[in-house]
């Protein structure tokens, strides 16, 4: 994965990303969910980095 | 009137017996809630007339001859995430007092209710069940029964609470990273996390409903297992619920440990933990003859996936609300549920493949072990409001960092017995872990621990 984004980056994206889903945060949250969005990036990073493997997707649809 | 420790097996069998009355027991109860609870701000509904009412009809069918159930007259509450006909299910939100009132008990209320348990109340969480502290800024946090400047852990922190003070005996928690096993630990209680699937979750509000788990938490291991075997088998009306027919432990928890193979969780799960939390695992893995240390394989990855995958599960669940009202949510929920919501989904679908390869590596772990110790916590009930934990010269978040040790095996369903610890100036908790649906094994090991005074309950003084 790239380098993640700086805190600046990340509000940017946070601010424009919520817009087409309906959300939206107010200025003053951003920071702190910019902030978690940091973490849930480094979370997918560290799965990344992963020596287990790829497996099929856990998924529970029953037809 | 019956004492505030009597246990739940105690009560039940006083009660079948005709030696002790429900209502006695329930009005011993009532009134230690209305003394107490406040104290601890683990209540946030009493139903008494409900209750008196319940008591009422146990008194009287026992006086009939008839047999009114293993749970009779004994008081308990629930975490209010769990439906309860007639109030409104709040799990922990102000969003939720907009709801009607529940139209039925969940399974699980209503299979502790048909065993003649008396449900007492509803109890505080953290909102929508998303943290490890319970510091729920709409309802006040919940306060730790050995000292009420800490946290007693969360998110089913008053379902701990309760217990610990003796306001009831037993009560009901979920569980999806540690929700159940944490306030445990951190209120010297024994907490049950079964396998995925095992006991029913319908009526309750989901917080990631491929990771959700119901619980019991008690001050016994014999009061677990009573509850544990009220709770588990399939039910239709629960999808995630496993279509396996219920195996009762009650009956074997004089079994020992013979025959069992334990092993110490090495690595991760004795590193950026007080050292108190790594000896007392050392000290129940001694206690149980383990034959050394196994390591799980990438339970750092693992805690990865786990916050991804409850994140956005979570988000989804409460999308509308997060668009229509999001200053309804306490901040500590809002923040995480927005920025999961903004997550890309192959990110999602990235940390569900882990989580099966992950799965798979673990079920070759436990063909060579049958349970793996590991403490509960890495650190002990921290200071309501505290931000961060400092172990080793590192700084954690310390919500978070709670969570350590229990989220790489709920992540995969295993079931989990939490066992409060002896002999720790705060309480401390250390999880046996099993391979899914052996329940029975875990409960064989609490049990004997119990027995030669390794764990058990301690009175808060």
């Amino acid at each position: 994965m790239p380098p993640l984004p700086d805190a600046r980056e990340l509000e940017r994206y946070v601010e424009e990303a919520a817009k087409p889903l309906g959300l939206s945060i107010e200025p003053a949250w951003r920071p702190l969910v910019a902030e978690h969005l940091r973490r849930l990036l480094e979370a997918a990073e560290l799965i990344e980095r992963s020596q287990l493997g790829d497996a099929e997707p856990v998924t529970r649809f029953e037809p | 009137m019956s004492g505030a420790w009597q246990e739940a097996h105690e009560i039940a069998v006083s009660v079948q017996a005709g030696g002790l009355r429900a209502a006695s027991v329930l009005d011993g109860a009532l009134e230690r809630i209305e003394r107490e609870a406040g104290r601890y701000n683990c209540f946030t509904e009493v139903l008494a007339d409900q209750a008196r009412a319940d008591a009422a009809r146990l008194d009287a069918q026992v006086a009939a001859g008839g047999k009114p159930g293993p749970l009779a007259g004994v008081p308990f509450a629930v975490k209010n995430l769990f439906d309860v006909k007639g109030i409104r299910t709040l799990a922990g939100s102000r969003i939720n007092r907009d709801l009607p009132p529940a139209g039925a008990d969940a399974a699980a209320v209503r299979a502790l209710r048909a065993a003649g348990a008396v449900l007492v109340g509803a109890l505080n969480m953290d909102e929508y069940a998303y943290g490890f502290t319970s510091e729920n800024s709409h309802y006040g946090p919940v306060r730790n029964p050995y000292d009420p400047a800490r946290s007693a852990g969360g998110s089913s922190g008053g379902s701990a609470a309760a217990v610990a003070a003796g306001l009831v005996p037993l009560s009901l928690g979920s569980d999806t990273g540690g929700s159940v096993r944490v306030p445990a630990a951190f209120c010297g209680l024994f907490g049950l996390k079964p396998t995925y699937g095992r006991v029913s979750r319908a009526g309750i509000v989901l917080f990631a409903p491929s990771v959700d788990h119901v619980g019991p938490l008690a001050r016994s291991v014999r009061d677990l297992a009573l509850a544990y075997d009220l709770l588990q088998g399939p039910d239709a009306d629960d999808p995630s619920c496993a279509d396996r027919p219920a195996q009762a432990v009650s009956a074997l928890l004089g079994e020992g440990i013979q025959g069992l193979r334990i092993a110490l969780a090495g690595g991760y799960f004795l590193e950026h933990a007080e050292p108190q939390a790594v000896a007392a695992a050392r000290r129940v893995a001694q206690a149980l003859g383990a034959s050394g240390e196994q390591m799980v394989p990438d339970a750092a990855a693992a805690r990865a996936a786990a916050m991804i995958v409850t994140g956005v599960e979570g988000a989804g669940v409460h999308l509308r609300n997060l668009r229509d009202r999001p200053a309804d949510f306490d901040p500590l929920t809002r923040d995480r549920f927005l920025a999961a919501a903004l997550l890309p989904g192959s990110i999602y679908s990235r940390a569900q493949s882990f989580r099966r390869a992950y799965r798979d590596a673990v079920r070759e772990l436990f063909s060579r072990v049958d349970i793996l110790v590991a403490p509960t916590t890495p650190i002990a009930a921290p200071l309501i409001g505290q931000e961060t934990v400092s172990l080793g010269g590192n700084s954690f978040p310390s919500r978070a960092h709670v969570g350590r040790f229990t989220i790489p095996f709920s992540i995969i369903g295993l079931p989990v017995i939490s066992v409060p610890v002896r002999g720790s100036a705060l309480p401390r908790g250390v999880q046996l872990v099993g391979s899914p649906f052996k329940e029975a094994q875990l409960f064989r090991a609490a049990a004997f621990l119990e027995a030669q005074g390794v764990v058990g309950f301690s009175r808060p003084t």
